[in-house]
């Protein structure tokens, strides 16, 4: 399939002419990038090293409650990551690093999906606190903190093929 | 000056500066060691300013642990990226700037451990205690600031590579 309509109408969109006026706001979007970056990776090591058996002295509720700021984190990074793909979608489809970060992110965000629809559930039925979890969700919890490490490595990749 | 222009000889500043993958390896040790150590610090700035008490500040304990592995990995991939690039990054202040910046996220992250601390008791051996309470307005205090200054220093490690552009463009 040919993506030249889909990268003309990105580049076309207001989101990807808003960066080419304002000069500042690609750079601001890097920053908020950034922050986003750190809220993410923070509360995914106090939710996945909590799931992984560490940090027992928090109970597993509590360690889940920091998801949210998880999640906040991603939409940070999702909505300046979609500024920063109609700002430049020509360079960055043909990009193998690029490829490699959103193939991550795909399977970092099955790994979440399938942890909240599957296997939190029946998590929250039986919490108490010290408890150690199952291992499929310890191995999904090490899936996730790699798969983030990946993607970090990843973007950073993308300035390399340029 | 000299030092720096030594320290840019050396075969290892060369060898990353020449490289095809130095520069974005070294970025990417230096962006993990940053969601490390910030992305935890902020967690418990945010367990100080009052999210989710039943969060016992003792677990930041075992935390702090990996705060200290993410500053270990930035001062070495930091250090190495200054080697290789030193002479324009000493006359760039948004790199002066962030320098600043990390050494007062420093001061004020150990105000604020020291500032969930009690002396321990008398007659007990050494060392202190995480308090068992709620923080106080001193520590939630230093936890805004904490997070105003990581925020600062973000801003400057992005605007390095903003005010080096400009000043190629200028031919400096």
């Amino acid at each position: 399939m040919d993506p030249t309509p889909f990268l003309n109408w990105a580049h076309d969109s207001w989101l990807g002419a808003l960066p080419r006026q304002l000069g500042w706001l690609y750079t601001a979007g890097l920053i908020v990038h950034f922050i986003g970056l750190c809220i993410l990776i923070g509360a995914m090591l106090l939710v996945d090293l909590r799931l992984l058996g560490l940090l027992r002295q928090i109970k597993l509720s509590s360690a889940l409650a920091f998801l949210p700021w998880a999640i906040f984190g991603f939409a940070l990074n999702l909505s300046t990551g979609l500024m920063f793909f109609a700002f430049d979608p020509f360079v960055l489809w043909v990009n193998p690093a690029f490829k490699v970060k959103m193939a991550l992110i795909l399977l970092a965000g099955c790994n979440v999906a399938w942890f909240t629809l599957v296997e939190q559930p029946k998590l929250v039925r039986s919490i108490r606190s010290g408890d150690d979890v199952d291992l499929p969700i310890r191995i999904s919890a090490g899936l996730s903190l790699g798969l983030w490490l990946a993607v970090i490595v990843a973007g950073r990749m993308i300035v390399a093929y340029r | 000056m000299q030092f720096i222009t030594w320290l840019q000889g050396l075969p290892i500043s060369g060898w990353i500066a020449d490289s095809d993958f130095g520069f974005p390896l070294l970025l990417s040790a230096h962006s993990i060691g940053m969601g490390v150590m910030v992305g935890l610090l902020v967690m418990l700035d945010i367990r100080v300013l009052g999210y989710r008490k039943d969060v016992p500040l003792t677990a930041f304990d075992r935390l702090m642990t990996l705060v200290w592995i993410g500053f270990a990995i930035n001062t070495l991939s930091g250090t190495l990226l200054f080697m290789a690039d030193g002479e324009r990054l000493i006359v760039n202040w948004p790199f002066l700037a962030k320098m600043a910046c990390v050494v007062a996220g420093g001061v004020v992250a150990f105000a604020l451990w020291k500032a969930l601390r009690e002396p321990a008791a008398a007659g007990e051996a050494g060392g202190s205690e995480l308090i068992a309470g709620e923080p106080g307005g001193w520590a939630k205090g230093l936890a805004v600031l904490s997070i105003g200054i990581w925020v600062l220093a973000i801003i400057g490690g992005r605007l390095i590579a903003v005010v080096m552009s400009a000043a190629m463009l200028r031919g400096a």
